[in-house]
């Protein structure tokens, strides 16, 4: 048995740039992400740790959201010799039929970005007599 | 509830679980106290719940260790244990618990409160015994009063109850579909007041971004765990009202 917490200390340590190994791959992350469905609109969180409010860039395009984050930092994560290097968070949704694309709105807190996507009410309201 | 002596804490040998779990505070704090109280690597269950090792300098680490310093020892799974696994890694831990005639295991996770003030976010304390709560009171932390536990903390929360051992379980308010070590740290601050032992924190505020990138994919495979969980089981009763 190791005599040491050596293993965790190294499980929490990060990786920073200009590590080690010169055979780098640059890649996206894809974010952590959850959507949760409500009677008006659908609320999509999404973990965006190591970024600003104002790297983040939100678009939809036809039936897509798109968004894409660069991190404060480059974070690298190393297997054998190989040192993969992340500059950026990207994911693409697809939007459902309802989705009210011209009234999305999105807050940032706490490295947690939450867009609102109304749903188009369908039909019309039926007076009671 | 059971009757049982519970010892002063000075003389008390305590266990230190941490799982993942929602946010996967079990995991961070635990891991996160043994590195800052520079625990000595002792052992691993052995029936691990998955086919999974780690290789550390050609070394081969299993993903439910066991750790010590002095009188207190930790238990750290770096995988989630499903519903089908959870009785068989509980009762490792309570074998392991006899044998080293643990006096108190504190149970740390998470529940979900999504509009949490995260300046002021809440662990609360559960006590397998009634004295325990004195315990609870002396450490200002606030009684989990009412609520549904599910998944493998419930599994794991029913052997305890059943057992000799006195359990203490803490749940801190948290994001439960991300890592969330901020509610990890504050965790990390209610163990600390119990086991009446410093930890600092500095290091983990430093580290608290990349905390949560390096644990994007057990977060995602936690959740592939409660989530196939959910959808076997039936809605819970309602108890309280």
């Amino acid at each position: 048995m190791s005599d040491s917490s050596s293993f965790i200390g190294k499980l929490m340590s990060p990786v920073l740039d200009n590590d080690f190994s010169d055979d780098f791959v640059h890649r996206e992350l894809i974010p952590l992400s959850h959507l949760k469905e409500k009677q008006a609109s659908l609320i999509l969180e999404m973990d965006l740790p190591l970024v600003d409010k104002k790297n983040i860039e939100v678009r939809s395009s036809k039936n897509y959201l798109i968004i894409k984050a660069k991190l404060t930092k480059t974070f690298c994560v190393s297997r054998g010799s190989t040192v993969t290097e992340f500059d950026y968070f990207k994911k693409t949704i697809k939007l459902p039929n309802n989705a009210n694309t011209k009234q999305i709105s999105a807050k940032f807190m706490n490295g947690i970005l939450r867009i609102t996507i109304p749903k188009v009410t369908i039909g019309k309201k039926i007076p009671i007599e | 509830m059971q009757e049982h002596k519970i010892k002063k804490l000075e003389d008390t040998s305590v266990l230190i679980l941490g799982i993942p779990g929602p946010g996967l505070i079990g995991t961070i704090s635990t891991t996160y106290i043994v590195n800052a109280l520079k625990m000595k690597l002792i052992g691993e269950i052995e029936n691990s719940p998955a086919s999974i090792v780690f290789i550390d300098n050609g070394q081969i680490v299993g993903p439910v260790r066991i750790y010590q310093k002095g009188k207190i020892f930790a238990i750290l799974s770096d995988i989630p244990i499903d519903y089908d696994n959870a009785i068989s890694f509980i009762e490792s831990v309570m074998g392991f618990s006899k044998k080293h005639n643990i006096d108190l295991i504190i149970f740390t996770s998470g529940i979900h409160v999504p509009e949490r003030n995260i300046s002021n976010l809440k662990t609360y304390g559960l006590g397998t015994y009634e004295k325990l709560d004195k315990l609870l009171y002396d450490n200002e932390i606030p009684k989990f009063l009412s609520g549904v536990i599910s998944g493998p903390d419930a599994t794991i929360l029913t052997q305890l109850k059943n057992s000799t051992i006195p359990t203490i379980v803490l749940h801190t308010e948290c994001n439960y579909f991300f890592p969330d070590p901020d509610a990890a740290m504050q965790t990390i601050r209610t163990v600390s007041r119990i086991i009446k032992t410093k930890i600092d924190l500095t290091e983990f505020k430093r580290q608290i971004d990349y905390l949560r990138l390096q644990n994007r994919q057990l977060m995602e495979d936690t959740l592939n765990v409660l989530q196939a969980q959910k959808e076997s089981q039936s809605s819970p009763p309602q108890i309280y009202k």
